[in-house]
C-alpha cells in the first residue's frame, strides 16, 4: 500500500505528538533534569521534524494530498499476503492446542495449496518441513515447542 | 602467533568443519534464488547460532554470507534476475554475455573474482582490525557516544535514495530502542503493562520478521514466474578465465580495496560496493563504450567488490561494536544478547573469537571455488523450485525460529509486527537498512549519553573536552551539516537560475 508523502508525514506528526504527551508522565532525575523522558522526546521532534520536510516535498511535487493506493499488487496479492499473516496469527493463538506437527503440517499444506502448488509435491515438502523443523528445533536444539492437547 | 593456532584448532574439528559444509550449502541454496536475500539468510540461521558456541556460530555466519553473495550471481547470469541485491550493478552485463553462450565463462569468472575479492577483503579486516583496536582502547562513553552517532549517521547518508525517508527509517528504529526499562532510573517506557516488553523488543524475532516475513510477503504478492534456465556448459568452464583475471588484475586489486572500503562505511555494505566499483570500472576503462553489451571488465570490478565487503563489514563490527551492514548488525544484537560485547575488549579477553573470524574468512573463501562450481552446476535446476513452494517453509521456519528464542507466542507476535512494519516501509520507499543500525546502537547511543551527562553533571563541552572525543564530534557535526549544505547550495542555485530567468 503505497502512502503519498504527505499522509506519511501527517502520520508520523500524530505519532510522534503522542509520544510527546505520554512521556510527561515519565519521572525525572532528583535535581528536576530530564530523565527517561528525554531520548523519546528528543526522536519525537525529530520525528515532527521529518514528517514536516516530507509534507513539504509532497506539496512541491504536486502530489495528491491524501493518496492511498494498492500499488503494483494485485487483489490476489493481498489475499496471499492476508493468508500469510494469518498464518502467524492462527500460530499465536490455535499451536498451544493444536500441537506443531499437526499446526505445521495442516497449515503449510493450506498454504502450498491456497499458492496453487501441485498436490504431491506440496504434501512431500509439508511432510519435510515439518519433520526437518521437529528434528532440529525439538531434538537438536530442544526447544519446548507446543505439543498441544493430544501431545503431538 | 599462538592465538592463530588456537583458533585454527578450534576450527579444524569435525563438529564446526560439518557446520561449516552445511552453512556454505544454505548460503549457496539461499543467495541463488531470487528473492531470498544474505541478510534474510542470516536472520534465519541465527536462531540456530544461538544455541551454539560462538566460534562455529561465527563461522557458520561468514561462510554463509560469502557463498550468498557469489551464489547471487547465478539467477543473474542464467534468467537476468539478481539472487541478491549484491549482484544487481552487473545483472545486465553477465546476462548479456550468457545470450553470446558464454553463461560458463561469466560464473566461471564470477566465482574466481569472488573469492580472491573475498580474500582482499579477509587480509585488510585481519591487518586493520588490531590497528583500529589500539586505539578503540582509549575510547569511553564520549568517543563511544560520538561513534554511535556517526555510524548512524552514515547509514542515513549512504542509503540510495531520499534522505529524509532514511532519517525516518533511523528514527523509527531508534525509538523500537526506547521501549522497557530506561538505564537512569529503571523506569518501563512504553511497555503498557506488559511484562514481556520490559526487556524492549526482542532483537532475534525483529529482525527475522523484518527480513524473512517481509520477504516472504512480497514474495507471495506477485506472481511467480516460471524461469526458462539455460543450462550452463560447465564442461571446459575455466577456459580463460584466468586469463581474463589476469588481465585485468589491477581491477581486481581496485575494486578489492573499494569493496573493502565501502563495506567498512558503517549501513554501506556488498550492494553498494558493487555499484561503486562498476561506476568507476566504467570511468577509467579504455573499453568504457562496451559497458552493457556483454564486457567482462565490469563483472571482474563488480564481482570482486561485493564479496570484498563483507570482510570490511566485520572492521567497525569488530573493533567498535558498529555494524559496517546489514549482516554484522544482526550480528553484533545476537552477541550483545550472549552477553559478548563487540569491541576493543574482544581483542583482549577472547581473542580466539577473534581469530576464529580471521581463520573462517580465509577459509570460507578458499572452499568458495569448489563449493561454487557445485552450485554453477546445480544453478538451472535450483530455478526450477517453485517459489510459492519455498515460502510456506520459510514462513514456518520464522515463526519456530522466533519462537524459540524465549519459548514466547510473545516473541512470534514481535516477528509479525515488525515485518509488517518493513513491508510497507519498503513500500514506501523508506530504506530498512538504516532502521536496523537504529535498534543495534540505539540503547548504546542513549545510555553512553546519559551515563556522559550524570558523570559530568549535564554539562554538554564534556563530549568536546577530550581530544579524540573532540574530533569525532566534529566529523559528525560535518557529516550532519553536509545535506543542510547541499540543500542550501540547490538552492541558491535555483535562485540565480530564476533571475537569469526573469531577466531574459
Amino acid at each position: 500500500m503505497r502512502m503519498s508523502n504527505v499522509a506519511i508525514g501527517l502520520l508520523l506528526i500524530i505519532f510522534a505528538c503522542s509520544v510527546l504527551v505520554h512521556v510527561q508522565s515519565f519521572p525525572k532525575l532528583d535535581n528536576g533534569y530530564p530523565g527517561p523522558a528525554l531520548f523519546p522526546e528528543v526522536l519525537a521532534v525529530l520525528f515532527i521534524l521529518c514528517g514536516i520536510g516530507l509534507i513539504i516535498q509532497g506539496i512541491r511535487n504536486r502530489e495528491k494530498v491524501l493518496k492511498f493506493d494498492l500499488g503494483t499488487v494485485t487483489l490476489a496479492g493481498w489475499i496471499n499476503i492476508a493468508f500469510v499473516l494469518g498464518t502467524v496469527v492462527c500460530y499465536i493463538f490455535l499451536a498451544e492446542y493444536v500441537g506443531f506437527l499437526i499446526f505445521s503440517f495442516v497449515v503449510l499444506m493450506v498454504l502450498m495449496k491456497w499458492l496453487k502448488v501441485k498436490m504431491l509435491p506440496g504434501l512431500v515438502m509439508s511432510i519435510a518441513v515439518t519433520l526437518a523443523i521437529y528434528l532440529l528445533f525439538a531434538k537438536i536444539l530442544l526447544v519446548p515447542l507446543p505439543w498441544g492437547l493430544w501431545g503431538w | 602467533m599462538e592465538n592463530i593456532l588456537t583458533a585454527i584448532s578450534l576450527i579444524v574439528q569435525p563438529y564446526v568443519l560439518m557446520i561449516i559444509c552445511i552453512s556454505a550449502i544454505y548460503g549457496l541454496f539461499v543467495g541463488a534464488i531470487p528473492g531470498l536475500t544474505a541478510t534474510m539468510a542470516t536472520a534465519l540461521l541465527v536462531p540456530v547460532t544461538f544455541f551454539m558456541d560462538p566460534v562455529p556460530a561465527l563461522a557458520a555466519i561468514v561462510t554463509m554470507e560469502a557463498m550468498a553473495i557469489f551464489a547471487g550471481d547465478i539467477p543473474g547470469a542464467l534468467v537476468r534476475i539478481p539472487g541478491t541485491p549484491s549482484s544487481a550493478a552487473y545483472v545486465e552485463e553477465s546476462y548479456a554475455l550468457t545470450q553470446k553462450g558464454k553463461a560458463g565463462f561469466v560464473l566461471g569468472v564470477d566465482v574466481t573474482v569472488a573469492a580472491i575479492g573475498g580474500l582482499v577483503g579477509a587480509v585488510i579486516l585481519i591487518l586493520l582490525a588490531p590497528m583500529l583496536a589500539e586505539v578503540a582502547m582509549q575510547f569511553t562513553s564520549f568517543e563511544y557516544f560520538w561513534l554511535a552517532c556517526i555510524g548512524l549517521s552514515c547509514s542515513v547518508l549512504v542509503t540510495k535514495g531520499s534522505l529524509l525517508k532514511g532519517l525516518v527509517s533511523l528514527l523509527i528504529g531508534l525509538m523500537m530502542t526506547t521501549v522497557g526499562v530506561d538505564i537512569t532510573l529503571g523506569f518501563p517506557r512504553f511497555t503498557f503493562e506488559i511484562t514481556d516488553f520490559l526487556n524492549g523488543f526482542t532483537f532475534i524475532p525483529a529482525m527475522i520478521g523484518m527480513f524473512g516475513v517481509s520477504e516472504v510477503m512480497r514474495n507471495v504478492s506477485t506472481e511467480d514466474r516460471n524461469f526458462s534456465a539455460v543450462a550452463v556448459q560447465t564442461k571446459k568452464m575455466f577456459a580463460g578465465v584466468l586469463s581474463t583475471v589476469r588481465k585485468y588484475k589491477l581491477n581486481v586489486a581496485r575494486s578489492g580495496l573499494i569493496g573493502t572500503f565501502v563495506g567498512i562505511l558503517p549501513g554501506a555494505g556488498a550492494d553498494i560496493g558493487a555499484w561503486i566499483a562498476y561506476a568507476v570500472s566504467k570511468k577509467f576503462s579504455r573499453d568504457s563504450e562496451k559497458y552493457g553489451t556483454g564486457h567482462i571488465e565490469g563483472i571482474v570490478d563488480a564481482g570482486t567488490a561485493n564479496n570484498a565487503g563483507l570482510g570490511g563489514a566485520w572492521v567497525p563490527a569488530l573493533v567498535f561494536g558498529i555494524p559496517g551492514d546489514s549482516i554484522t548488525a544482526i550480528v553484533i544484537g545476537v552477541l550483545f544478547m550472549k552477553g559478548l560485547r563487540p569491541g576493543p575488549m574482544i581483542f583482549q579477553q577472547t581473542p580466539e573469537i577473534l581469530y576464529a573470524v580471521y581463520v573462517t574468512f580465509i577459509l570460507a573463501n578458499l572452499i568458495l571455488i569448489p563449493f561454487g562450481i557445485l552450485a554453477i552446476k546445480a544453478g538451472s535446476q535450483m530455478l526450477r523450485i517453485p517459489r510459492n513452494m519455498l515460502m510456506p517453509a520459510i514462513l514456518m521456519f520464522c515463526i519456530v525460529g522466533s519462537f524459540a528464542i524465549n519459548n514466547t507466542n510473545f516473541d512470534v507476535g514481535v516477528m509479525l509486527v515488525c515485518g509488517i512494519l518493513a513491508y510497507f516501509m519498503e513500500v514506501n520507499d523508506i530504506p530498512v537498512a538504516p532502521a536496523i543500525l537504529g535498534i543495534v546502537l540505539g540503547r548504546l547511543l542513549e545510555d553512553s549519553f546519559m551515563v556522559s551527562m550524570i558523570k559530568s553533571d549535564w554539562d554538554l563541552t564534556v563530549f568536546f573536552q577530550r581530544p579524540v572525543s573532540s574530533v569525532l564530534g566534529i566529523i559528525t557535526v560535518i557529516l550532519w551539516s553536509g545535506p543542510f549544505i547541499a540543500v542550501y547550495r540547490k538552492w541558491r542555485k535555483e535562485a540565480k537560475n530564476n533571475k537569469r530567468g526573469n531577466k531574459k
